[in-house]
């Protein structure tokens, strides 16, 4: 039970959790063959590692998990060397063959290592400037007042360049986060208006949470968890059952917070150190081994020896330029502007060259009249004059000009990609020791949110296309849903679907409320539409196994009533008639399911498909007349489903004009 | 800078009011017909040229109201009685704002008749020209609302819900609680607020100030003003170069004490008695009533209005309730939380509580009235106790719907 609040016990300080890794595969570019490992990204030319460590010391953590693969155990111990001695505690946990975060945490239990609450930072490049102690005593006091508290995510106030969005209610707990497909997306019902909640857009995640050791159990539990945004979708989507409660604290105006996640949001963050929003986590406070002095318009020079600092003056600088960070001897032209970035030693940087937004590492010669707005550039290359490219990603050794190709949404690299490690990305030899790095699923190098909200949009404007002309829409939105293979959440929710009925199949007891609960567990977290979910309901029941057999089906038909009833037909009588359409449109799209499998394999299929009909409509009593008749209506007149409907289609019309006879 | 029109719509039926007799704006609230309260607000407001929206059968009683009313003394304006004739029947708020829509010529106060508060709108209007909005609507969290007497109904969790931006009160979206439909997408939304709030705890009191240039595009798609070009309007913020901007005024609690959207029975009863508070501020002309001395009448009355018709006997008890004309109340009665309506009469020993009691009913002594709604010309047996009910005849005849 609770402690006795009489008396708080002195609490233990927290263990933190650093992840040393990240296990997106964008960063492959820059990682393979230089910095190797992800905390070792150099911000403002020091290793985001020690920005991290650094913050970390200033909260009240004692003890430190540091958490790396197999690949990044070297990293993880020059870590340790370096920053052992500052905490109390300091372990370093190599998580051998691990892939995602879920793979560590997962590690982590098995070893079980975590035992009390604990902060865990996913990725090293989560800066803050505030103490969190307030945030801390917050989480505290949560879990005190309720044990269901598990999480408290840590947000922050700094500029959303994904646009993320989140539903918070007036208590902080998170009560709306966008699904997984859709970056950006809430959709609200009408008890989010019941619990006051606000949607927020003004704020980001800073990749820091206060977690209980719940969250490592639900890591543990599902095996398919690869990130935190798995949880928190499940957590949120099961809030009914489960009943654990995801707190958000945003951080006061006046700390900063920020996350890289991909190359946009890296150099963002190497902008907004270099312009010392983190104070007092800046350059040279953080790395005072090494000889960094801070001259006006916020440029950092760093000397080889303490005699050198004084005469920095060596360097002259446009006046234009600010927020630079230079290494050792690096070598830039009096004419050269140069804004928002980090150059490494030894680089080379020519006359009347502009760079803006980059990050460049050590080695590199960068030509004349060159012009780089945003960019990340491997150590040892080479720019060669006059090019010029907006956002760009240069690995390690790459001797490139502009090639006039389109570079977005992509990498280049002096060597072709290992498509057995990185499978999600695929390459092309441009030229001479250079190659085209790009996503296999043509999403963005750049920023994560890229590529995809342009699929969103067009989906939103299907679904309401398909709200004012049902007919229309919803032949379109076939194509779109499965033969693209964009959308990926309804082909998750099928997918899901299909197994939660296999598993039911297979079960002595068939409840059907349970199947149920568990679909529509799937609708809140794949976040898709009704009709989807009336049309892939069914699509999934006919792919069951032993569904070939028609007598088998139409058993099962009978026995699984009630599911069916619950998607497609309301026992209400006095159901008004907006009900009563939204059923009809139900109906519609379980009849399309049996025309796109018919369309798949009509040899098979085709003899089947009148008499399912004809069951549903006068067996089960799922179907009504003017849904057939609509949908009937609709076929392709050449199609072959047409001329197996007819039969059912006149006899459903005969009755029709017997009714009305009689009537007359 | 120009001054507003008013428009005072008096042409709904009152549907949600049942088994209470339309026309609704005719409803006596504390004998006072309801549509005068929102009049005199807009009166309140400055606003000296307001047309009224009437059905034809109804004008000349609204006629003869305002004019008893006195209101026209106190201020200075000139109103416009549009007729609305029984073939118009069927048109809903946006129909009658485009039909009629050559009358406007400034930006328009719409008010409907149900809005009965003692706040004033100047702070809402002024609101409304500093923003240069384009459309604003009141919105109020304290409206005073009960339970209807009768049988026990499930309450419904809020009547409206808005998303809006908490600083500003800027609108991204408004609909009233039934009206909802499936799930709201907000991707739309968050390009323009950064942080929205969704909220129940308003409620839209139909009081819309709207810019004239906007009346142009009413058409024929908008049949209701709230659930149809309320929603438009909002919606075309989001438009690309959109100069569209739709605020909620959250009524300060500091303007105003009593308010309320009088659309249903619980809230018209409800208001009945909460209204006493500013009745005499509002209403001057309708003098104070009757009163007691405890000491010489022996009636104990609290909180409560008996106009000067009304005989009470003695030994009685009346508690925050609202006695009409031409009553008569017999000895040791005890009225709580009550509406007696016009000559009703009330056997001795009796006690109603939180209760509708309508023209001409008799109530037996000794009766027990509790949580109901006595219909007019209803007898309600001495001796008799009736709880939780809507007392009327079986086949309805005692109340007729327009």
């Amino acid at each position: 039970m609770a402690p006795d609040p009489k008396k708080p016990a002195k609490e233990k300080p927290l263990t933190a959790i650093v992840l040393l890794d990240s296990f997106d595969q964008r960063f492959a570019p820059i990682l393979e063959k230089s910095y190797e490992c992800f905390g070792f990204i150099p911000l403002a030319n020091i290793p985001m590692i020690n920005y991290t460590m650094n913050w970390l010391l200033r909260t009240e953590i004692e003890s430190v998990m540091l958490v790396a693969t197999g690949k990044s155990q070297k990293y993880a111990k020059l870590v340790e060397n370096e920053w052992g001695s500052a905490f109390e505690e300091f372990s370093v946990v190599i998580c051998d063959g691990s892939s995602s975060l879920g793979d560590c945490l997962r590690e982590i239990h098995n070893r079980e290592l975590i035992t009390d609450n604990f902060l865990l930072i996913s990725n090293p490049s989560s800066l803050t400037s505030s103490t969190l102690s307030q945030q801390i005593r917050d989480f505290r006091k949560r879990r005190v007042e309720n044990a269901d508290n598990v999480m408290t995510l840590i947000y922050g106030g700094c500029e959303n360049r994904e646009k993320s969005v989140i539903g918070v209610n007036s208590d902080g707990k998170l009560v709306l986060y966008p699904a997984a497909t859709s970056s950006g997306l809430i959709k609200v019902d009408k008890v989010d208006f019941y619990q006051n909640a606000q949607i927020r857009r003004d704020v980001v995640n800073t990749g820091i949470a206060l977690c209980s050791r719940l969250i490592v159990t639900q890591f543990n539990d599902n095996f398919d968890f690869s990130t935190m945004e798995d949880v928190i979708r499940e957590l949120l989507s099961k809030d009914d059952i489960l009943g654990l409660n995801i707190h958000v604290d945003v951080l006061p105006q006046n700390e900063s917070a920020y996350m890289a996640k991909d190359y946009d949001t890296l150099l963002h963050l190497n902008t907004l150190l270099l312009e010392r929003w983190f104070y007092p986590l800046t350059p040279e406070r953080v790395e005072v081994s090494r000889f960094i002095s801070v001259c006006p318009r916020n440029i950092y020079l760093e000397e080889e020896d303490f005699l050198n600092t004084s005469m920095s003056s060596r360097i002259v600088l446009s006046d234009a330029s600010v927020n630079v960070s230079l290494g050792i001897h690096t070598k830039i032209s009096k004419t050269a502007r140069i804004y928002n970035s980090s150059i490494g030693s030894n680089s080379e940087i020519a006359e009347n060259t502009t760079i803006s937004n980059c990050i460049i590492g050590k080695n590199v010669k960068i030509g004349k009249n060159v012009e780089i707005f945003g960019g990340f550039i491997g150590d040892n290359s080479v720019i060669l004059d006059n090019s010029k490219f907006p956002e760009i990603i240069i690995g390690n050794g790459v001797k490139m000009a502009e090639i006039g190709e389109n570079l977005e949404n992509s990498a280049i690299c002096s060597w072709q990609v290992d498509e057995d490690e990185f499978e999600k990305i695929v390459a092309q030899k441009i030229g001479e020791e250079l190659y085209l790095w790009q996503l296999r699923n043509g999403g963005g190098f750049w920023k994560i949110s890229q590529g995809k909200i342009g699929i969103n949009m067009s989906n939103v404007e299907e679904n309401e296309e398909e709200d004012e002309d049902f007919e229309e829409g919803s032949d379109e939105d076939f194509d779109v849903d499965f033969d693209d293979g964009f959308d990926d959440s309804t082909r998750q929710f099928y997918d899901e679907v299909f197994e939660s009925m296999k598993g039911m199949q297979s079960m002595a007891n068939q409840q059907m409320n349970n199947l149920i609960l568990e679909i529509n567990s799937s609708k809140l977290a794949c976040n898709v539409s009704v009709d989807d979910v009336a049309k892939n309901v069914f699509a999934a029941f006919l792919a069951l196994p032993g569904m070939e057999d028609l007598k088998e089906l139409l058993v099962l038909i009978k026995k699984w009533r009630p599911l069916f009833i619950n998607y497609y037909k309301s026992s209400d009588s006095n159901a008004t008639a907006r009900k009563l359409e939204m059923e009809r449109k139900c109906q519609i799209q379980m009849l399309m399911a049996i025309e796109e499998k018919f369309d798949k394999e009509s040899a098979n299929f085709g003899p089947k498909c009148a008499k399912i009909v004809h069951f549903l409509y006068n067996d089960a009593d799922v179907l009504d007349e003017e849904a057939i008749l609509e949908w009937a209506g609709s076929i392709d007149s050449g199609s072959k489903l047409r001329e197996l409907m007819e039969p059912i289609v006149k006899w459903l019309q005969e009755d029709d004009e017997d009714e009305e006879e009689e009537e007359d | 800078m120009r001054d507003l029109q008013g428009v005072l719509l008096c042409s709904g039926s009152g549907s949600r009011m049942k088994p209470l007799t339309t026309p609704k704006c005719l409803l006596p609230v504390v004998g006072v017909p309801m549509f005068l309260y929102p009049l005199s607000s807009i009166l309140r407001a400055g606003i000296k040229d307001i047309k009224i929206f009437v059905r034809d059968t109804n004008e000349p009683i609204l006629k003869t109201e305002v004019e008893k009313s006195g209101l026209l003394k106190q201020f200075n304006a000139n109103i416009e009685y549009i007729k609305i004739t029984s073939s118009h029947d069927d048109f809903g708020t946006g129909d009658l704002l485009r039909h009629y829509h050559n009358r406007f010529t400034h930006d328009l106060l719409i008010v409907s008749c149900d809005f009965v508060s003692d706040s004033s709108l100047i702070p809402f209007v002024e609101f409304f020209r500093a923003y240069e909005a384009t459309l604003v609507a009141l919105v109020d969290d304290n409206c005073a609302n009960s339970p209807a007497p009768g049988p026990k109904v499930k309450k419904a969790k809020a009547t409206d819900l808005i998303a809006m931006d908490e600083e500003t009160g800027q609108l991204a979206y408004l609909c009233g609680d039934d009206d909802f439909d499936g799930v709201v997408g907000t991707e739309k939304f968050v390009d323009k607020f950064p942080k929205l709030s969704l909220t129940s705890k308003y409620n839209d009191c139909h009081v819309y100030a709207v810019r004239n240039s906007v009346l142009q595009s009413l058409n024929k798609n908008f049949i209701s003003f709230k659930a149809d070009f309320v929603p438009f309007l909002i919606e075309s913020q989001f438009d690309e170069n959109s100069t569209t901007s739709c605020f909620a005024y959250r009524l300060p609690h500091e303007n105003g004490t009593v308010t309320a959207h009088a659309n249903t029975t619980g809230a018209y009863f409800e208001v009945n008695k909460e209204i006493l508070k500013s009745f005499n501020r509002l209403m001057p002309a309708k003098g104070n009533g009757l009163t007691f001395n405890y000491r010489t009448d022996k009636i104990a009355m609290n909180d409560s209005r008996i106009e000067s018709t009304t005989k009470v006997g003695k030994d009685s008890v009346i508690k925050r309730s609202v006695v009409l004309n031409t009553c008569q109340i017999g000895e040791k009665v005890k009225l709580k939380e009550s509406l007696i309506l016009n000559n009703v009469i009330i056997g001795n020993g009796a006690s109603i509580t939180n209760s509708i009691i309508c023209d001409d009913v008799e109530i037996g002594d000794n009766a027990e009235v509790i949580n109901c709604i006595v219909t007019s010309g209803q007898k309600v047996a001495a001796k008799a106790k009736v709880q939780n009910e809507v007392v009327e005849d079986d086949d309805d005849g005692g109340w007729t719907d327009d």
